[in-house]
């Protein structure tokens, strides 16, 4: 009983913090979203009349492919490097401490600095991208202004940024995996496609659910790296929730459909995170 | 345990006892520790973008802390980025916190005008004392009856040239000057095969705003009319962007990746012809002494069916409601727009800053310096972007969302034809202005 109370305690000070900074402003948001209301100043209750607004607004629907775009593609490559990059730091043996290190100062730097140094690399005038590829006499990719290499832009800033993460995280979970598991392996002839295919990569579910779902939530609201390095441009073709949300309703002051936008992404989350929490679940019975 | 004089205590005891005491400390440690007295003097905060032109900022502080030593209070000006200045002001409105005064510009007055102060009797004062007001300054300044802001100063877009790359092909800057847009597209091939091209940004930036206007009234487009009417599917508008396809086939390929600075960059770099730009250009040269500057004239923007029009961006000062010294940022506004500051402002500002005041026109500056001679007085007519759209809220978010460029950037990359980009910023514009 005095045990219970204590951990009611010691849990109020983070049940606080979340109910001040994330619950209150969760329901201030939803509330905002029915309204019609502008910045320093009240609105009126329109029910869902800005969510209808937004789905005739072919601008939101070109921010919501773009989100899908962007996710799938960057978390799709992160996933998949990730797991060659763990494979790889899992076999060092001299110096792993210090590359390891190393691989994680992407994650480390903060973002609005490595953001700014992507925009410089993919500057117009004076993209070094492009001038090696001058160099040996390719023609120089509009990186920015043509909404392809806009999206291959902002997509390789984030895998940049996210792959230590995923590298690191991968590699706690593949170092976890007895060793026996591989040597019984071994013993009963399996190569190494099927070790990695039945004995790896089921014992990595849980830790591979857990850092995609966290990948995908961050990824698909993801700021600084738009708002740095493209802005939502070339004609919004690279803008996600967050950004519209951004020049909608602060710097457009229409608070309410702003905070539509970004609502819209909420029951998207909430059933990734379920099925991948069910994933990581059934995976761990498995294990 | 060891029979001690002090008790052995648990874990458990120690942490409720730690948790009682930071939580005493927390409810009862204001009521314990004593407040100081409270003799602090008012303080009048300013908010301002930070100049592109440097001696401007100091120049500033000094003339709001000169203010503040004659009024015995405190006076500081907070400069900000000015890409971060709608969203502080957003902020501000909303937290009803903030600064007393602060930068306005373009229809910012208007949306935020449930919040601001009327500053009519302020207005008033002025247009006695420096007046009359330019007709931009009323455009933006004076909506719904009453003040909202009170217009400072503007800069204006002329075409930034290099003078080099225009000799080569034999012309001079006052050929420039008088420079047709037909006879721009005439140009800009050559400037191109000398590796020299002309070059706007058709993208989501002030710049992109200020650019695709000046082309739109040129060829007697409009986006809405003065009643908020949408105007902007016409032909008019369709030769417009018919007009800067041709041209932006001699331009960089990027220009639709373009932010506000890179212009800037493109001319000082030396690579560039000719762009639309306040003389941020020139300025930054003169400062850092680069040998450019000799090189880089201010010319009208070319003319086209309907004329030759300048673009301009006013900037207004507003005083928040909820500013605790209203009467103090009042008696600020008029002491910065007094002829003898907003002198000195301009020469601060190398002549970058234009008086919105006729009476404040006093600065030598602009008759001094050669490359500011087409700068100020401008003779064409001037107009702010949006226009002659209502100075009201939602020409300030078609601004905000760079309809107008947008559109020009999807025809001009072949992503849609004119007809269905015109009808895209149509739709948009139409819905902003339904509200």
């Amino acid at each position: 009983m005095r045990e219970a109370r204590l951990a009611y305690i010691l849990i109020a000070p983070a049940v606080l913090f979340l109910t001040i900074f994330v619950a209150y402003p969760f329901f201030m948001a939803l509330w905002m979203s029915l309204t019609s209301k502008r910045l320093g100043m009240p609105g009126t209750f329109v029910g869902l009349g800005n969510y209808l607004r937004l789905l005739d607004d072919d601008i939101f629907r070109q921010t919501a492919w773009n989100a899908v775009l962007y996710t799938g593609v960057a978390v799709g490559i992160k996933t998949v490097t990730g797991l060659a990059l763990a494979m790889g730091l899992a076999k060092l043996s001299r110096g792993a401490q210090l590359i390891r290190a190393i691989v994680l100062l992407p994650w480390v730097i903060p973002i609005s600095l490595s953001a700014l140094a992507w925009w410089w690399m993919y500057d117009p005038l004076y993209s070094v991208f492009n001038w090696g590829l001058g160099l040996i006499g390719i023609h120089k990719i509009p990186w920015l202004s043509n909404p392809f290499w806009a999206r291959v832009a902002i997509i390789t800033t984030n895998i940049w940024r996210g792959l230590p993460f995923y590298g690191l995280c991968i590699l706690a979970g593949l170092l976890a995996i007895p060793r026996e598991l591989y040597e019984a392996a071994e013993t009963d002839g399996a190569g190494r496609l099927a070790t990695f295919w039945y004995v790896t990569l089921p014992l990595l579910r849980p830790v591979l659910g857990t850092v995609i779902l966290y990948s995908v939530v961050m990824t698909i609201s993801d700021f600084e790296t738009i708002y740095l390095i493209t802005r939502g441009g070339p004609r919004n073709t690279t803008h996600l929730f967050s950004t519209l949300a951004y020049q909608v309703g602060l710097v457009g002051t229409e608070i309410g459909l702003g905070a539509a936008i970004v609502l819209f992404i909420f029951p998207v989350l909430a059933v990734a995170a379920f099925l991948l929490i069910r994933l990581v679940r059934q995976s761990e019975q498995i294990a | 345990m060891k029979k001690t004089g002090s008790k052995n205590y648990t874990r458990r005891e120690f942490v409720k006892a730690a948790g009682a005491v930071t939580l005493s400390a927390a409810i009862g440690g204001p009521m314990v520790i004593p407040r100081r007295a409270s003799a602090q003097k008012k303080t009048v905060s300013v908010l301002h973008w930070s100049h592109f032109v440097p001696p401007f900022n100091p120049e500033l502080q000094r003339q709001v802390e000169e203010w503040g030593k004659l009024r015995g209070v405190e006076a500081r000006v907070d400069f900000i980025a000015i890409r971060d200045l709608p969203a502080k002001l957003a902020a501000e409105a909303e937290s009803r916190r903030g600064h007393d005064v602060v930068e306005v510009r373009f229809f910012s007055g208007p949306l935020y005008r449930a919040n601001l102060v009327p500053l009519g009797d302020v207005a008033r004062d002025l247009e006695k004392t420096a007046g009359p007001w330019l007709d931009i300054a009323k455009y933006v300044g004076f909506v719904g009856g009453d003040w909202v802001s009170i217009p400072w100063y503007y800069y204006n877009i002329p075409a930034n040239i290099n003078t080099d790359h225009w000799s080569k092909i034999g012309m001079s800057s006052e050929d420039v000057a008088k420079l047709t847009w037909d006879g721009l597209l005439e140009a800009a091939p050559k400037l191109q095969a000398n590796k020299t091209p002309v070059g706007m940004a058709i993208s989501e930036c002030s710049d992109g705003n200020d650019n695709t206007f000046t082309v739109l009234w040129s060829f007697g487009a409009s986006m809405a009319d003065a009643q908020g009417n949408v105007t902007i599917n016409s032909p008019q508008t369709a030769a417009a962007v018919e007009y800067v396809k041709k041209l932006a086939k001699f331009m960089p390929e990027d220009i639709m990746a373009w932010d506000d600075s890179s212009n800037n960059r493109f001319m000082l770099s030396g690579a560039g012809s000719w762009s639309p730009n306040g003389p941020s250009v020139w300025a930054v040269a003169k400062k850092d002494n680069m040998p450019i500057q000799a090189k880089i004239d201010h010319v009208p923007m070319p003319a086209g069916p309907a004329g030759r029009f300048r673009n301009a961006l006013p900037i207004c000062l507003g005083v928040w409601k909820f500013s605790p010294n209203i009467n103090l940022a009042k008696d600020l506004i008029r002491y910065l727009l007094k002829k003898e500051n907003f002198e000195k402002q301009a020469e601060a500002s190398w002549g970058y800053n234009l008086p919105l005041l006729v009476g404040n026109r006093t600065a030598k500056v602009w008759t001094r310096e050669k490359a500011l001679r087409y700068y100020e007085p401008p003779k064409e007519p001037v107009y702010v972007s949006g226009y002659p759209a209502p100075p009201s809220p939602a020409t300030q978010i078609a601004l905000n969302l760079y309809i107008i460029p947008t559109m020009f950037a999807k025809a001009v990359s072949g992503e849609t034809s004119t007809a269905k980009a015109i009808e895209w910023a149509e739709k948009q514009l139409k819905r902003i202005y339904a509200g």
